[in-house]
């Protein structure tokens, strides 16, 4: 079986680009503010002592890539040995890096990406293999299932995400991917369509204020509560009054009772634009999850949320891999650690090179040394269903978008399942599919049996209704009301309750497996997950005496969280662990800032005797993305 | 400047900046005296069109330089170009400066430019021209700059079709505002092609003004429940109430039925805003006064005036800061 | 915040001193309107004297060209906006008379050239037309006492084709209301002599509402404020004699906001870079709302009223 690399993002980079990636040139000029106010003094790492600023570049290169070749051997020293690539111990590396640390980051596979990762079809055939055979700690139950006659297709055509995501595009991690340039090595495409499933029917949602004044389906009333709330929403925190007293009660009853919103619209804002697990969600942990997406709107155009093409968290943990390699880290991989003695601090890995550790060892669960006695409890679990379908899905999609969101809510499928399935689909101009194929990544936080059956019938849904869709019953998808020229696509709203396919789905794959994590679903990532291990000196049990993990700190196994929520929050606190503050995450300056300086010179001046100007806020991203 | 953040440069950094202006002030001084130096000789030539591009490159709202440009073009290009060359010179020249608008989209020389261009321009691409704008208006739907351009393509497309493009530029902010109701500047447009096409009349939907007033009505009454905060909308409530295009050609009752119609919807909004907020909404009541008063003034009665009073009280504490406007008004609407 | 008076006399004294920033030179197409901005706010603080009047009215000439307008500066283009610049700061310097009479006459020849058939301006020999040159050549011509009936009435004509229902006006026929517009159109009108064509209650009531809740003054429905339109705004409201429509505690607060308390100057927003432009709009304004001590501005030609008194008011009884 070959293991055939996927290309490397620096060598798909510049292949292709598209007209509608979001550009967010225009937006680096907004971190110039800080380049000299501190008048290039900065004196990181100060007061926690261990840490000289000597060792942290003065003024950081251009992110020339990973051009370096990986060393030999492993040096006789380091600060920090990261074990694991996946995106949270990725983005550690980099900004230890850039702090000036000394990282050696290794990785047990023959890949980055590790728990994250974004595989061929190869490399998750070996996956399923190892996971079967209980040598991959985070996942279980794996099934793959490739029929025959798919021959025509090549298995680095696909890069099937373990943990597919998607990225709103007002978030910490998009912030910190244009602070930390790690953009540049990544292409985004923008996705826009939320479907919500509910009475055997896809619906389109009403969620931004042109939806709500444009659909004809809803009452003046409706649109009336549902723009007060989304108004309401996205500056809730300021509105105690509002929401205190439904602290600790459901979302549900809050938007019944306070904004007289009826089901329908409940369960879209809860589900789709909140993309909750259930109804059981608090309003408050509720609230968040609909602001974050409300926010996000008109950032950089008229989507909520995008997502990184060739694939997600894996493809973007290689893009910190490489700004962490131009900061210096040391790169290993198919290394794992054997052990660790925290007394005299020597790391040993499997090729019998060691090391030693002068501040701290984060693993991650995923790469547990053998006869490890420390890794936490991973006691969630997450069910995921991804299958590669013969059909371009284009009826799925906004114009010029390539991937969209289908929610099934809590009592929405034949199982009357408790949890919403969410599903992810993405077509091949996301660059993870080959021609003519879709990819639908299917996932709940339902346990046991139940959890695939309701996956299952979750799929099954899709597969009528792509069929129906995509077969050309009726002229009538598109309705023009010509008495206000209001456009009202129905396509997605129609019944296929009685509709009988005459064809049937064809499948490429079908791969189902239960990841498990010790992040509780739908909850904020809080530092007393990480815990330092017992070291000798404090060693009460005398069972782990000699556990070859001890002493070092585990990082945690994704979280079934769809979005990259938390996963900042994580390095954060794993940063703060090591460097005693994250006042110092990524704080660089990036030698590249002087071009935007310099057209600051002359930019923004508009002023003739009577020349005013407007509000100019918008201007600046229409001048970086006005393409003609 | 206009959003710009204000800093504070240490007199360290301070010196450090100008150590690195320094280069660049004198090479723009030495690029700068030697155009102006040309242009004095009247020097119109390929090469001197070239130093203005890179003197525009630098700054481009030299106005000046934008003129010797316009100069070179007349006295050398235009006289030595032939018809197709010139073309391909002038659609050169369209490049260049869109590039320009591209950075800075709100420099009114470029715009001008773009005009004098198109005006010497041998075979414009109208059509090409309202594409662009379009793609503008996408990006910045409210910047002035681009309305007033796309009013000037219109009325060239206009002129050389000899057809009019009322009824297009009609759908035309009709998509604008389904987009976002609050774009003033797409209201606006309607307000100037409505009577255009009611009196023109190309499709059965102008027809009737009273049909067309009532159709609209309609649409604004989605919007105003949408988000009753938007003075957008109420603002065009304003003109489609007030308009000679209605007035003077419905009869007296019809007006005054439309005119209650829309007072009950208003208070109806009204009351529903109050038992949601506490407070009545300003919008609401400011447009209740409106619509009374012009009833009053139609029906030639004084039948609202104790309400028009009682609202401007109340007005007076929803909606503070124009409050002595409504002083104003209770003063002068009963003298 | 109070009004840092003596840190923006400084502010705007220290303009002329920033050779060493590339900014100052780029921005030498302004330089003559800037000059003018910065001596007008230094009359309304009552520091008229912190500029060198043989130095300003030196460079004022050296910006004269031989077609009898003025660049914004030495070699650079006549333009109607930096000629009424140059014109406004000769008048505050009473020193109109450097200018010989055959300059006067070239110079009326010049702004009168530039008015087109339908009474609208151009702003130079290029054929933009806006509001704002009507404004600035008959505030020039009124300048020079050269005002006539067929200019007047031809530029009265255009102007009252550019109002809207909403009672503002565009930069030509059609265009959105704008506030700067507004001044722009009224101004003229009030130089007319013609502000009775206006339906003063609807003007006064589209400009009043330009006021949002953080107490600054916005340009057009739906935008942000900014201090500019502190100007833009209250002249045109002070034309039609309705000031009180606005708060002025609110704009007054959102001004002094925008203060660079440490510097010196005034910015569109609170936090943002000053420059000359808003410093003198956000004075202007404090000095129509009567702010303490500043000197009165006159809202008809955004100069002090002691130095607009000089102006001849059309009609002219004498020969008209």
């Amino acid at each position: 079986m070959s293991t055939e690399r996927r290309p490397s993002i620096a060598e798909r980079r510049s292949s292709t680009t598209t007209n509608t990636r979001p550009q967010f040139d225009s937006h680096l000029s907004t971190t110039n503010e800080t380049i000299y106010n501190d008048g290039g003094n900065q004196q990181h790492g100060q007061g926690q002592g261990q840490f000289s600023t000597s060792r942290r570049p003065s003024v950081v290169p251009h992110l020339a890539g990973l051009e370096k070749p990986l060393p030999e051997s492993i040096p006789e020293q380091c600060d920090v040995v990261i074990a694991g690539t996946g995106l949270v111990e990725s983005i550690l590396a980099a900004a230890l890096a850039w702090q000036g640390s000394n990282v050696l980051h290794i990785d047990s596979n023959d890949h980055y990406g590790d728990n994250t990762a974004t595989l061929t079809i190869d490399q998750i055939k070996n996956w399923v293999v190892k996971v079967n055979k209980n040598e991959i700690i985070g996942f279980k139950n794996a099934l793959l299932y490739i029929p025959s006659g798919n021959e025509l297709f090549k298995s680095k055509d696909f890069g099937l995400d373990l943990t597919p995501k998607i990225l709103f595009a007002k978030s910490d991690l998009l912030s910190l991917l244009i602070k930390s340039r790690v953009y540049k090595y990544l292409e985004f495409l923008p996705l826009s369509s939320f479907h919500f499933f509910e009475n055997d029917n896809f619906e389109k949602m009403s969620n931004t204020k042109q939806d709500i004044f444009t659909n004809q389906s809803l009452s003046l009333l409706t649109k009336r509560s549902l723009m007060k709330f989304i108004k309401f929403a996205i500056d809730w925190e300021n509105q105690p009054q509002i929401w205190e007293s439904y602290k600790k009660k459901p979302m549900e009853i809050f938007l019944n009772e306070q904004f007289k919103l009826e089901k329908p619209q409940i369960w879209e804002l809860i589900f789709s634009i909140g993309l909750c697990n259930n109804l059981k969600i608090n309003t408050p942990e509720a609230l968040l999850r609909i602001k974050r997406y409300l926010i996000s709107f008109d950032v950089y155009g008229n989507f909520p949320v995008m997502y990184s093409k060739y694939g997600g968290a894996g493809e973007i943990s290689q893009g910190f891999c490489r700004s962490a390699a131009v900061a210096g880290t040391t790169y290993k991989l198919n290394t794992k650690l054997e052990s660790f003695d925290p007394k005299n601090k020597i790391a040993k890995f499997s090729d019998n090179s060691r090391i030693r550790v002068n501040e701290q060892i984060i693993l991650s669960p995923s790469q547990a040394p053998n006869n490890a006695q420390n890794i936490p409890k991973q006691e969630y679990e997450i069910q995921r269903l991804t299958v590669i379908v013969k059909k371009t899905c284009k009826e799925w999609f906004e114009n010029g978008e390539s991937a969209s969101i289908v929610v099934f809510p809590s009592g929405s499928l034949s199982t009357n399942n408790s949890e919403a399935v969410q599903a992810l689909i993405m077509s091949e101009e996301t660059g993870i599919t080959a021609p003519d194929t879709c990819v639908w990544y299917l996932s709940t936080t339902e346990k046991g049996l139940k959890g695939r059956h309701d996956l299952e019938n979750a799929l099954k849904k899709m597969e009528n209704s792509i069929l129906r869709e995509s077969s050309d019953l009726n002229n009538e998808d598109e309705l023009f009301d010509n008495g206000t020229g209001i456009l009202n696509s129905v396509k997605l709203g129609q019944s296929f309750k009685d509709f009988v396919p005459k064809e049937k789905i064809q499948y490429l794959l079908k791969l189902y497996y239960i990841q498990k994590t010790s992040i509780p679903h739908a909850d904020v990532v809080k530092p007393s997950i990480y815990k330092k291990n017992l070291d000798n000196n404090n060693n009460t049990s005398t069972e782990n005496k000699d556990a070859p993990d001890n002493g070092v700190i585990y990082s945690t196994l994704p979280s079934s969280e769809i979005s990259y929520d938390g996963i900042i929050t994580a390095a954060k606190i794993l940063y703060e662990k090591i460097v005693g503050s994250d006042d110092d995450f990524f704080d660089v300056d990036f030698e590249d800032d002087d071009e935007n300086d310099e057209n600051n010179g002359i930019n923004n001046k508009n002023n003739d005797e009577l020349a005013f100007d407007d509000d100019i806020s918008e201007t600046v991203e229409f001048a970086d993305d006005m393409e003609l | 400047m206009h959003n710009v953040k204000r800093q504070h440069l240490s007199e360290q950094v301070k010196k450090q900046r100008q150590l690195k202006d320094a280069n660049k002030i004198k090479s723009y001084k030495a690029l700068q005296s030697q155009v102006l130096q040309l242009k004095n000789e009247q020097q119109y030539n390929a090469e001197t069109f070239k130093l203005s591009t890179d003197l525009l490159y630098l700054n481009p709202e030299f106005y000046t330089i934008w003129n010797y440009r316009r100069d070179i073009i007349s006295n050398y290009y235009q006289k030595q170009l032939s018809k197709e060359e010139l073309i391909e010179f002038f659609n050169k020249e369209l490049g260049f400066i869109m590039m320009k608008l591209k950075e800075y989209p709100k420099v009114y020389w470029i715009w001008n430019h773009r005009v004098w261009i198109l005006e010497n321009h041998p075979q414009v691409d109208w059509e090409f021209e309202l594409g662009i704008v379009s793609k503008l208006l996408t990006m910045d739907s409210r910047n002035f700059h681009g309305w007033h351009y796309r009013r000037f393509i219109i009325s060239k497309l206009e002129t050389s079709t000899g057809e009019s493009l009322a009824l297009r530029e009609f759908d035309y902010t009709t998509e604008k505002i389904n987009k976002d109701f609050s774009n003033f500047s797409a209201w606006h447009n309607r307000t100037k092609l409505i009577p255009i096409l009611l009196n023109s009349k190309p499709t059965t939907r102008f027809e009737s003004s009273l049909g067309f007033l009532k159709e609209e009505l309609g649409y604004l009454k989605n919007a105003m429940y949408t988000d009753p905060q938007d003075q957008s909308v109420w603002i065009y409530l304003r003109w489609l109430l007030t308009s000679d295009i209605f007035i003077k050609t419905l009869d007296k009752d019809t007006y005054i039925g439309i005119l209650e119609d829309e007072l009950k919807n208003v208070k109806e909004l009204n009351e529903l805003e109050t038992e949601d907020n506490g407070v009545e909404n300003n919008w609401c009541l400011k447009t209740i006064v409106t619509i009374e008063g012009l009833l009053d003034k139609t029906k030639n009665e004084t039948k609202f005036t104790d309400e028009i009073e009682k609202s401007l009280i109340r007005l007076k504490d929803i909606d503070p800061l124009r409050k002595n406007r409504y002083t104003y008004l209770s003063e002068n609407y009963f003298k | 915040m109070p009004l840092h008076k003596q840190k923006h006399i400084e502010y705007i004294v220290s303009l002329d001193k920033q050779q060493k920033d590339y900014h100052y030179w780029a921005t030498e197409h302004l330089r003559l309107n800037g000059t003018y901005w910065g001596l007008t706010a230094l009359c309304l603080l009552d520091s008229k004297d912190s500029f060198q009047k043989q130095d300003i009215v030196d460079f004022v000439l050296s910006c004269h060209n031989e077609d009898g307008g003025f660049g914004a500066f030495k070699d650079h283009d006549s333009h109607l906006l930096s000629t009424l610049s140059a014109l406004q700061i000769l008048l505050i310097y009473d020193s109109l008379d450097v200018l010989s009479t055959e300059d006067v006459d070239k110079l009326v020849k010049f702004i009168t050239s530039l008015q087109l058939e339908n009474g609208a301006f151009q702003g130079d020999r290029f054929g933009e037309v806006d509001t704002r040159f009507v404004y600035t050549a008959i505030q020039s011509l009124a300048i020079l006492g050269k005002l006539n009936s067929q200019i007047v009435d031809g530029a009265v004509d255009f102007i009252m084709k550019c109002v809207n229902f909403d009672g503002g006006f565009g930069l030509v026929p059609g265009a959105e209301s704008h506030s700067a517009q507004v001044f722009t159109c009224l101004g003229t009108l009030a130089i007319a002599n013609k502000l009775d064509l206006v339906d003063q209650e609807l003007t006064g009531w589209w400009l009043s509402e330009r006021q949002v809740e953080n107490g600054g003054l916005n340009g057009r429905p739906g935008k942000i404020p900014d201090v500019c339109y502190s100007w833009w705004v209250l002249s045109s409201l002070a034309l039609i004699n309705k000031l009180d429509w606005i708060d002025y505690e609110k704009l007054k607060k959102f001004i002094l906001d925008c203060q660079d308390d440490v510097s010196g100057g005034i910015s569109d927003r609170p936090g943002n870079q000053v420059d000359v432009f808003h410093t003198i709009f956000g004075i202007a304004g404090l000095s129509l709302m009567g702010f303490e001590d500043l000197v009165p501005v006159d809202p008809m030609y955004c100069l002090p009223v002691e130095v607009s008194k000089k102006i001849k008011k059309w009609p002219y009884n004498d020969n008209e």
